[in-house]
């Protein structure tokens, strides 16, 4: 290996997808020494966008006939799976999760149902079964519904990423800097390649009008009862979600495109606990309830995952453009992006090792 | 028109049989004014022997193959599972969850194994299944496992008598008196029934020497990641189980028979620790922790639900002896019992009502 090739790479971004970039990154370049690795960020954990999600592993608002969508969305829960069942899952805030969906039935055009109770992404999970008739007659105080059951993962960002960074920040080749990046080509000289991953911040980064942001109001409030994850989408009145966390109950949603709106409005409040209500009315007494609002960067194609060599001769990656599935699909874009950056940057054949994968990508830091 | 008799009923016993009992005489004799309840215990919660319990709805401990076995615990799981869909689910705390049930194979028992081999009693959940590849393979830490997964509850004794008692309290014929009883002859003259709902402390009550304690301790953590109950059995280690509570995750466990310690030993600890930690290793990282020692009444012949005139013609509706399953076994043995006293004391108005059963039994007082 020549030690005259630098190996620069700046990451702008230091959300989900940002930092399980880096780490993807020193797994495959760990045999690079003179490896530098900077993250450039605006914003960091906890203010980041996903630290407001519920962190759903779901491919949600993402044309699920795209095949790598689906191959990243497996990666990602593998490796969220396998660190339940490890030492990480407490600190880390990974929880395994049933998860009922249910839709009011459709009596008028059942290829709707069809298409509910079929989605692409099912097979990916360990388990997954329509509900029938012994399991339904649950919901009945819902009215006539279909629903599936499966089993996924909540990560809680706010737990996940303070980790990741941890782990990040332990390596003498990775280096932090608060800063917000406003055009790429300030960074033309610092860097062999540039790694994008900006999310709503590439709309002006990169100049891509093709993302938009998508709204969502939640409520955090107490309910420690509540062990499973609920969605339910009405016939008339929307959509609601209850996910559970470590430390909370998350209730939702909303999908309002383009609306750049930081203050929770009561009608969304209103609509949340009147949905997620219905699906569990003990939720009436539910107290201690905190609004917020956070934007997924929605974008038109969908997630934009690619080469480009810009103008100005500068190798960029970028990976952003998740929507509301920047957890469900953060390792496995990971991976895609290391495997592009390794095309630019070559690295000879990774030394062999039992460790299970995701204990090849970060470990904890006690 | 009311019913202008008197009759005046003592249960002995204020756990949860002797709670859940009260509830049913109330709601059968609705008609009946001049009904004296009187509820006699040593203990009420939270120093019930339930209340150290986890509260998973599950026959443990007892014979399957008895079909009032089968048929309490199904009446008693459809009144919880309604009471999760309800107003009642928060503060009553019942939690609807997974439960994983995992069992060592050595490896002749591999080839034994079949589909065949699953408890009797799981045709009365809503859900089972078999583990298979690809959920069985989330296990592979545990090495060679057998297992299923069911949809139960948790009831949480420490939250749900408070309630009950609260909804008995507003009954103007319900009292409660804390005392110890010694004999049934104390109570001569003073009822026309007597439900003996005293557990463990049927041995002295009723000179019944087939009960025995059979002891579990258990360990309160905080584990707020995990939301399903986990049950792991080896081969010569014994058996570890991990059950959720609203606020903290029970470790345990152990079943010492003819064991009266009701103080933790370090060496019972040690082994809780250990086996949980195989089943969820980020459970290593919890140091802290509450243990309890209860005694669970088990009976060598099982329960004792029946009608016994005695000697000194004292009418006594026995209802004792459920080992493990005190919860899992309530409702349905309340409603065999006030079967029973109902030929002893008639009631003939029968309100019919279009409130769902677990209502008719109790309600939330707010």
């Amino acid at each position: 290996m020549s030690k005259n090739t630098n190996y620069r790479i700046i990451i702008v971004g230091a959300g989900i997808i940002g930092l399980t970039t880096a780490c993807t990154l020193l797994k495959e370049y760990a045999s690079i020494e003179n490896l530098q690795l900077t993250i450039i960020s605006e914003t960091f954990s906890p203010n980041t966008t996903g630290d407001i999600s519920a962190g759903f592993w779901e491919p949600y608002g993402l044309d699920l006939n795209d095949q790598r969508i689906l191959d990243w969305a497996h990666y990602t829960y593998d490796i969220f799976m396998a660190e339940y069942y490890s030492t990480k899952a407490g600190q880390a805030g990974v929880i395994q999760l049933t998860s009922y969906r249910l839709k009011t039935q459709d009596n008028q055009q059942t290829s709707n149902d069809d298409n509910f109770l079929k989605l692409p992404f099912l097979p990916i999970v360990r388990h997954f079964r329509v509900l029938d008739n012994r399991e339904i007659g649950l919901f009945d105080h819902l009215g006539p519904v279909i629903g599936f059951v499966m089993s996924s993962v909540a990560v809680e960002v706010r737990q996940y990423l303070p980790q990741l960074q941890r782990f990040l920040e332990q390596d003498s080749r990775v280096k932090f800097i608060t800063k917000k990046v406003c055009a790429l080509k300030d960074l033309k000289d610092q860097a062999d390649v540039v790694i994008n991953c900006s999310g709503l911040g590439a709309k002006d980064l990169v100049d891509d009008r093709t993302v938009r942001p998508a709204r969502g109001q939640i409520i955090r409030i107490h309910a420690p009862w509540i062990k499973s994850m609920y969605c339910f989408e009405s016939k008339d009145e929307g959509m609601g979600y209850i996910i559970p966390q470590s430390d909370c109950v998350v209730l939702g949603g909303t999908f309002q495109l383009n609306d750049s709106n930081t203050i929770p409005m009561e009608n969304d409040t209103n609509h949340i606990r009147h949905i997620c209500s219905k699906i569990l009315p003990a939720l009436e007494f539910a107290k201690d309830a905190q609004e917020q609002v956070g934007f997924r960067p929605y974008r038109d194609d969908g997630v934009r995952l690619e080469h480009e060599r810009t103008v100005d001769g500068i190798d960029v990656v970028h990976c952003y453009g998740h929507s509301g599935a920047g957890v469900t699909l953060s390792w496995g874009c990971a991976k895609h992006v290391s495997e592009i950056v390794k095309t630019l940057l070559p690295v000879g054949e990774k030394q062999p090792t039992e460790l299970p994968e995701h204990e090849q990508l970060w470990r904890l830091i006690p | 028109m009311s019913d202008s008799r008197s009759y005046r009923v003592i249960i002995i016993g204020g756990g949860i049989i002797g709670l859940t009992t009260a509830c049913t005489l109330l709601k059968e004799y609705t008609s009946i004014d001049k009904l004296q309840l009187t509820i006699i215990s040593t203990t009420f919660s939270p120093e019930t022997t339930g209340d150290v319990s986890a509260g998973y709805w599950e026959p443990y401990g007892v014979s399957l193959n008895d079909e009032r076995m089968l048929r309490w615990a199904r009446y008693t799981y459809d009144i919880f599972m309604q009471e999760f869909f309800s107003t009642k689910a928060a503060q009553a705390g019942v939690m609807q969850m997974p439960g994983h049930i995992l069992k060592s194979q050595n490896d002749q028992q591999i080839s034994e194994n079949d589909d065949a081999t699953v408890p009797s009693f799981l045709p009365l959940v809503r859900h089972y299944r078999v583990l298979k590849d690809p959920e069985i393979r989330m296990f592979d830490h545990l090495g060679p496992v057998t297992g299923f997964v069911m949809s139960s509850v948790v009831t949480e004794v420490r939250r749900y008598l408070p309630q009950l008692q609260r909804f008995l309290e507003c009954d103007s014929r319900v009292k409660f008196v804390k005392k110890k009883i010694h004999s049934f002859s104390e109570l001569k003259g003073e009822a026309d029934i007597i439900i003996n709902c005293t557990g463990l402390s049927a041995r002295e009550l009723a000179g019944d020497l087939t009960i025995r304690p059979a002891r579990g301790q258990v360990i309160r953590v905080h584990a707020p990641w995990i939301k399903a109950v986990y049950y792991f059995e080896t081969v010569n280690e014994g058996v570890g189980y991990i059950v959720p509570q609203s606020d903290t995750v029970v470790l345990g466990g152990t079943f010492q028979l003819d064991d009266w310690n009701t103080t933790p030993t370090e060496q019972d600890t040690r082994h809780i620790r250990r086996m949980c930690a195989k089943i969820l290793p980020a459970l290593e990282q919890i140091q802290d922790g509450i243990e309890q020692a209860g005694l669970r009444p088990y009976r060598d012949g099982g329960v004792r639900l029946e009608h016994e005139r005695t000697m000194d013609e004292i009418d006594i509706v026995h209802c004792y002896g459920h080992s493990g399953a005190g919860i899992t076994l309530s409702w349905g043995c309340a409603k065999d019992v006030v079967e029973i006293v109902k030929t002893l004391l008639p009631v003939y108005e029968q309100h019919s009502s279009d409130l769902p059963e677990h209502e008719q039994l109790w309600r939330l007082v707010l």
